[in-house]
């Protein structure tokens, strides 16, 4: 089997990973807002888990898509992506300081 | 594609989106009195207020007033001064969406008939009326109606966009001013020559940042802090400079391109890493080795 790679749209990556134990729903699809811009990354026809630190996972099944969109559901800034099946830590892009690294916020 | 009717509908408010408004007070107030007769409402006086923030502190304050606890007027309170941030919401329309609604009721009634939706169809039909008589913005108040005409609007590719002036702007002079659909303030359009080029590589929200590239010229945000570029790779650019906020050390900066859009960013990094691909794998505090992607947006 072809070993799983990362998925990156944006500001946030999915990194493969294996099924964790003790994961709850997550209550949203969405993964990362746009502050600036009302455009958020969504996690389409896949479930969106949290750990108890409300660190995110994506658990993916066949057609489990990752969508950029507006707040009316229309395709923003970046292609819509598959998303193989498989479980994804999911990370967010950081952004360097002087003073320690912080999330980027767009 | 849509139903003939409810393309029809859509074409009328696409038309009266691009117009300059005029607004055509007693048309928009026979629309909001047939629009609440249809809900077997009783009719209400229309209260016409100048732009959207002056609408939205009237509804707050028609609450508070109404009110209530010691905390919930906190609480309103609290949602009043979030309207001075409200452009955003400004440049949503309800009254658009309202007229939305009835090409949405259009199409569905058309896909099957169905009483129900021929009503709700005919309930949010005046609003088209309203809307190509210049309404923007309404709430329905015990009392009143409050009502917002509708603002001159620029747009590029359905975002906000003007780069001289504002992109939202009433009669009464309140403005915003949007760069490819980010706010940002006046001067940044308005007197681009007068802002500090570093501003760039500081602003903290990375789209606000990234309209300060468009607007200042990536070329000149480098050239005025006397940036040298120190590699490059298939990740992109590697670009030094000395900004003296960081212990002494040199900042070192990304310079990407978003395969989606073509835009470009320039994102400061770790001032240790050597390599574009080290650089990009760092704001996923991830080695270069495991910065292997299989799909990139």
């Amino acid at each position: 089997m072809q070993k799983r790679k990362a998925i990156r749209q944006g500001d946030v990556l999915l990194r493969p990973c294996k099924p964790r134990a003790g994961l709850s729903p997550h209550i949203e699809h969405i993964l990362a807002r746009g502050e600036a811009t009302g455009h958020h990354h969504v996690v389409i026809d896949g479930e969106v888990l949290v750990d108890e630190r409300g660190k995110l996972f994506v658990r993916a099944t066949p057609g489990t898509k990752l969508r950029h969109q507006d707040e009316r559901g229309a395709v923003a800034d970046h292609l819509p992506l598959v998303v193989p099946a498989g479980d994804y830590e999911v990370l967010i892009e950081e952004e360097y300081t002087p003073h320690g690294f912080r999330p980027v916020v767009d | 594609m849509f139903p003939a009717d409810a393309q029809a509908i859509i074409n009328r408010l696409q038309r009266a989106t691009r117009c300059h408004p005029a607004l055509d007070r007693p048309k928009v107030e026979v629309a909001i009195a047939e629009h609440l007769q249809l809900l077997a409402q009783t009719s209400l006086p229309v209260r016409w207020v100048d732009d959207a923030e002056d609408g939205y502190h009237h509804v707050i304050e028609i609450a508070l007033s109404a009110a209530l606890s010691a905390a919930l007027s906190a609480a309103l309170s609290a949602a009043l001064s979030a309207v001075e941030s409200a452009a955003l919401s400004a440049a949503l329309s309800a009254a658009l969406s309202a007229a939305l609604s009835a090409a949405l009721s259009a199409a569905r009634s058309a896909a099957r008939s169905n009483s129900a939706i021929n009503k709700a169809c005919g309930i949010w039909m005046p609003f088209l009326n309203a809307y190509e008589a210049g309404l923007w913005l309404y709430w329905v108040m015990p009392a009143e109606v409050v009502a917002v005409p509708r603002p001159v609007l620029h747009l590029l590719e359905h975002r906000l966009h003007c780069a001289d002036g504002p992109a939202v702007h009433w009669p009464n002079g309140r403005a915003y001013w949007f760069w490819r659909g980010v706010q940002v303030e006046r001067d940044w359009i308005e007197r681009p020559q007068s802002l500090d080029p570093k501003m760039a590589l500081t602003e903290s929200n990375t789209e606000r940042r990234r309209c300060l590239y468009e607007i200042l010229g990536y070329e000149r945000i480098l050239a005025a802090v006397s940036a040298k570029r120190v590699a490059m790779d298939d990740f992109g650019e590697l670009w030094e400079a000395q900004l003296d906020d960081d212990r002494g050390r040199p900042a070192r900066f990304v310079r990407v391109k978003c395969p989606s859009t073509g835009r470009v960013y320039v994102n400061r990094v770790r001032p240790e890493v050597k390599t574009a691909r080290e650089a990009v794998a760092s704001r996923w505090r991830l080695k270069p080795e495991r910065y292997v992607l299989g799909a990139e947006s």
